[in-house]
C-alpha cells in the first residue's frame, strides 16, 4: 500500500501500535514508574560492581599488609604500615626493619600486584578482542615467546654475562608472536579472531618445541634455572625492575580502560562494530598491540605465571556480569588481590619453603574456578 | 594499510570528529555496484536509487546477494566496483563513524560469546552519542518498551531465546534513532504474532519518523501487506525488479525468480496481492536447482505437461481457503468421483 503520511490514517497500522510509535518518537522527558524501576535496579547493578572492586581492593591492601609481615623474623601486622608509613613520609626510625620490610619484602608483593593487573587485563581484552573464552597471554604464544628468550639467555650465558639479559631476551621475543599475529592480520584471510588465536597456539608450540631442545643440550645448572624460570615467581624482582613493569602496565591498562566501552562494541561482532563505527580490525590491532606490550613486561620479569590472566576474567564475570566498562578495573584488581593472596599462601603452607605463585594459584583457584562454574544458577555461561 | 593510515585510524579512535554526514531528507545511491569476494561477484551491477522514506522489502531466493547488498550500502563490505553514495558523499570518503550516526544496521542476530544484560547490550548501540548517561538510559527504556521487552532488562542476553534476540537487536538498531535502518531478516526467529507486529512497527516507523527502513524479507505475503517498495533479486546477484508490491509481486516474477508456481489473489480488505504458492518447480530427474526459466520455457512448449498438473494442485489450495461454497463444490466433486 501506498506510504501514508498519517499513520492514523493507515488501514494497516492498527491504534494501539500508532500510540505506541507516537510514545517512542516524543522527546518528553517525563519520568514514568518504569523507567524510574529500571534506572533503580541499573543503580543497584553499579554499587553491586562497586562493592566487588571495593572488597578486592580491601583484601588486597590487608594481605599485602600481611604479607610483608610474614617472614623468618616476625614483625606485628601494626608495625608493619608503621614503617611503610615512616618510610613514605621520608621519617626512618629503625634502619634494621626498614631494610627487611622495604627492601626484602615489599618488591615481591609490589610485584605481585602489578603483574596481577597486568595479567588479568590482559586475559579480559584478548577474550573480548578474540571473542573466545580460552584466549590468554599463554594461548597467544606470549608466555611462551617469553619462556624461549629466557631459556635462550639462560643455556647460552648470557644471563651469567649481564644479570638482564634474561629479562630482554625473554621481553622481546615475547613481542613476536603478538608482532607477527598483528603483521599477519594484514592479510585479509588471517584477520578473523580464531585465524589469530589458532595462530597464537601455533606459534606457541613451536616455541616450545625450541625450548625444549635448547634444555635437552643445556648442563644441568642451566637446566634447574630455565625451569625455575618456567614455573613463574615473584621472588627474583627487586625494586630496580619495578619502575619499568610500572611504566608498560599502568599506563597501558589506562587507555585499555579509555576503550572498553569500543571493545564492548568489537565483542559483539565485526559487522556490528562496523555498523556502530568502528573499524574492527584496527581496533583489534591496537588492543592486541598493547596486551601483547603489558604481558611481555610483566611475564619478562616474573616468569611465566599462568591462570590469572586466563580465569580472573571468567570468575570476575561470574559476580559483575561481562560489561568490559566494568569488567576490566574489577579484573584487574582482582588479579592483584589473587597474585597477593597465592604468594603469601605459597611461601605459608609448607614449613621452610616456597611453592611456585603459579602452582598455589592453580591449587586453589582450579577448584574453585570449577566449582564456580557448576554451581547452579550460574549465569556467566 | 600503510602505517600512515594506520595512526589516523588510531588518531580517530579517541577523538571525536564533528563532521556530521548530512542534513536533510536521506538519500541512497547506488551506481553499478558489483561486489565479490574472488573473482566471481556476488552482486553485479547493481543500480538502487533510495530517495524517499518508506518499508523496503527486499526478497529474493538464498544465495543471490540480499545481505551482500545491504552490507554494501553501509560499508560493512567494501565494494569491488561501482559506487554507492549517502545523500551524495560516496561511502569510500565516509567514516565507518559517520556513516553510524546515520544508519542504522540489525545484523541477523546471534549470541555473544560473553553476554552482557539486555540493557547493557541495548546500551552498546548509544556508542555514538554524547548525551548524558541518564538520556541514553531513558532512549534505551523507549526502545525496549517499543519492542515489548522491558521486562528483560536485566536478564543476561545469553539465556534469551532466539526470537528475544532478534527484539534486543532490532532496539539496538532503533535506540540511536538512524535515519535509515536497515534489517537483515528481523523476522526470522519470530513467531507470527511478533512477525506481524514487528514488520507492522517498521512501516509504522518509516511513516511516522519519515524513516527509510530497508529489510531482508523470505515472506512474499507479508512483504506484499506491509512495504512501500519491494525490491526483488535474482540470480546471478542482480535486481530484478523494484516497484510497489503489486507490480513485483506477481505470478510471473515469483514462478521466474523462485522457480515456484503460484497464484496470486487480491486481498479484499486492502487491495494487496496474497500469494498461494503451489509446486516447486524441478526437471525431469528431480533436479531442484534448475533454471526456473528453463523450465518455464519447456513447459511452454510442451504446451500441456507438468504445469497443467500443477494448475490442477493450484486450483485445489485455493478451493481451499476461498470459502465454503467453494468447499462445498469441492465436496460434490469428490462424490461425483466416487460415483
Amino acid at each position: 500500500m501506498k506510504f501514508i503520511d498519517d499513520i492514523e490514517k493507515d488501514p494497516l497500522i492498527a491504534g494501539p501500535l500508532t500510540a505506541v510509535v507516537k510514545r517512542w518518537s516524543a522527546t518528553d522527558e517525563s519520568d514514568d514508574a518504569g523507567f524510574r524501576k529500571q534506572m533503580k535496579d541499573y543503580h543497584r547493578t553499579l554499587k553491586r560492581r562497586m562493592f566487588f572492586i571495593v572488597c578486592c581492593v580491601f583484601i588486597m591492601i590487608v594481605t599485602a599488609g600481611y604479607a610483608v609481615a610474614y617472614g623468618p623474623l616476625d614483625i606485628s601486622f601494626a608495625d608493619t604500615y608503621i614503617t611503610i608509613w615512616n618510610h613514605i613520609t621520608g621519617n626512618i626510625t629503625d634502619t634494621g626493619m626498614d631494610y627487611i620490610i622495604i627492601t626484602v619484602r615489599s618488591p615481591r608483593i609490589v610485584a605481585g600486584i602489578i603483574g596481577g593487573i597486568g595479567l588479568a587485563v590482559c586475559g579480559v581484552v584478548m577474550q573480548s578482542v578474540l571473542r573466545n573464552p580460552l584466549a590468554d597471554p599463554y594461548t597467544t604464544g606470549v608466555s611462551s615467546g617469553a619462556g624461549f628468550g629466557a631459556t635462550v639467555a639462560i643455556t647460552f650465558g648470557f644471563a651469567v654475562a649481564n644479570s638482564y639479559a634474561t629479562v630482554i631476551l625473554a621481553f622481546l621475543f615475547s613481542l613476536l608472536p603478538t608482532l607477527s599475529i598483528i603483521l599477519l592480520s594484514r592479510h585479509k584471510s588471517a584477520a578473523s579472531p580464531t585465524v589469530m588465536i589458532m595462530f597464537g597456539i601455533g606459534l606457541m608450540y613451536i616455541f616450545n618445541a625450541f625450548t625444549t631442545v635448547l634444555m635437552l643440550w643445556s648442563s644441568p645448572e642451566d637446566l634447574a634455572a630455565v625451569y625455575q624460570w618456567q614455573v613463574g615467581s615473584l621472588a627474583k624482582v627487586d625494586w630496580d625492575d619495578i619502575p619499568y613493569m610500572l611504566a608498560v602496565v599502568i599506563p597501558g591498562a589506562i587507555i585499555i580502560q579509555f576503550l572498553s566501552g569500543k571493545l564492548n562494541v568489537l565483542a559483539t561482532g565485526d559487522d556490528n562494530a562496523k555498523a556502530l563505527g568502528i573499524n574492527p580490525h584496527h581496533m583489534r590491532i591496537l588492543l592486541l598491540g598493547l596486551t601483547g606490550l603489558i604481558s611481555a613486561a610483566v611475564v619478562s620479569f616474573t616468569g611465566i605465571i599462568g591462570f590469572v590472566g586466563l580465569v580472573t576474567p571468567h570468575i570476575v564475570r561470574i559476580f559483575i556480569g561481562a560489561d568490559n566498562r566494568y569488567l576490566i578495573p574489577a579484573s584487574a584488581l582482582f588479579g592483584g588481590m589473587l597474585m597477593v593472596v597465592a604468594d603469601l599462601l605459597g611461601r605459608s603452607i609448607i614449613p621452610d619453603a616456597t611453592l611456585p605463585v603459579g602452582v598455589v594459584m592453580a591449587f586453589i583457584g582450579g577448584p574453585t574456578f570449577i566449582w564456580l562454574l557448576l554451581r547452579k544458577g550460574n549465569k556467566a555461561w | 594499510m600503510s602505517i600512515g593510515e594506520l595512526m589516523m585510524e588510531f588518531k580517530t579512535l579517541f577523538k571525536d570528529d564533528e563532521e556530521v554526514v548530512t542534513e536533510g531528507p536521506a538519500e541512497i545511491i547506488m551506481k553499478d555496484v558489483s561486489f565479490g569476494y574472488d573473482e566471481e561477484p556476488v552482486i553485479r551491477d547493481i543500480n538502487i536509487t533510495i530517495n524517499e522514506p518508506g518499508l523496503y522489502c527486499i526478497v529474493g531466493p538464498n544465495g543471490v546477494g540480499k545481505s551482500t547488498l545491504i552490507k554494501c550500502m553501509c560499508k560493512i563490505l567494501n565494494i569491488t566496483s561501482g559506487d554507492v553514495t549517502i545523500n551524495g558523499r560516496s561511502v569510500k570518503e565516509i567514516k565507518h563513524k559517520d556513516i553510524a550516526k546515520y544508519i542504522g544496521y540489525v545484523p541477523v542476530s546471534t549470541g555473544d560469546v560473553f553476554s552482557m544484560s539486555v540493557l547493557e547490550t541495548i546500551l552498546v548501540g548509544c556508542q555514538n552519542k554524547n548525551d548524558s548517561d541518564e538520556s541514553k538510559m531513558r532512549a534505551v527504556y523507549k526502545s525496549m518498551n517499543l519492542l515489548n521487552i522491558g521486562d528483560l532488562s536485566s536478564k543476561n542476553f545469553g539465556e534469551l531465546s532466539a526470537g528475544q534476540h532478534q527484539k534486543v537487536a532490532i532496539a539496538r538498531g532503533l535506540v540511536q534513532r538512524p535515519k535509515v535502518l536497515i534489517l537483515d531478516e528481523p523476522t526470522a526467529n519470530l513467531d507470527v504474532k511478533y512477525q506481524v507486529y514487528v514488520t507492522e512497527l517498521l512501516r509504522a516507523l518509516a511513516e511516522h519518523e519519515k524513516m527509510i527502513v530497508l529489510m531482508i524479507s523470505h515472506d512474499l505475503n507479508m512483504s506484499a501487506k506491509y512495504a512501500h517498495k519491494v525490491i526483488m533479486m535474482a540470480k546471478p546477484g542482480i535486481i530484478h525488479q523494484i516497484g510497489d508490491p503489486e507490480d513485483v509481486i506477481t505470478k510471473e516474477n515469483v514462478e521466474k525468480v523462485y522457480g515456484v508456481h503460484c497464484k496470486i489473489i487480491q486481498d479484499d480488505d486492502y487491495g494487496v496481492p496474497i500469494v498461494i504458492l503451489g509446486q516447486s518447480m524441478m526437471d525431469e530427474e528431480g533436479n531442484i536447482d534448475v533454471d526456473p526459466n528453463m523450465l518455464l520455457m519447456e513447459e511452454l512448449e510442451n504446451g500441456k505437461g507438468s504445469r497443467e498438473i500443477n494448475s490442477k494442485v493450484l486450483g485445489r489450495v485455493s478451493q481451499g481457503i476461498q470459502g465454503r461454497s467453494e468447499e462445498r463444490t469441492g465436496e460434490q466433486e469428490y462424490q461425483r468421483q466416487m460415483d
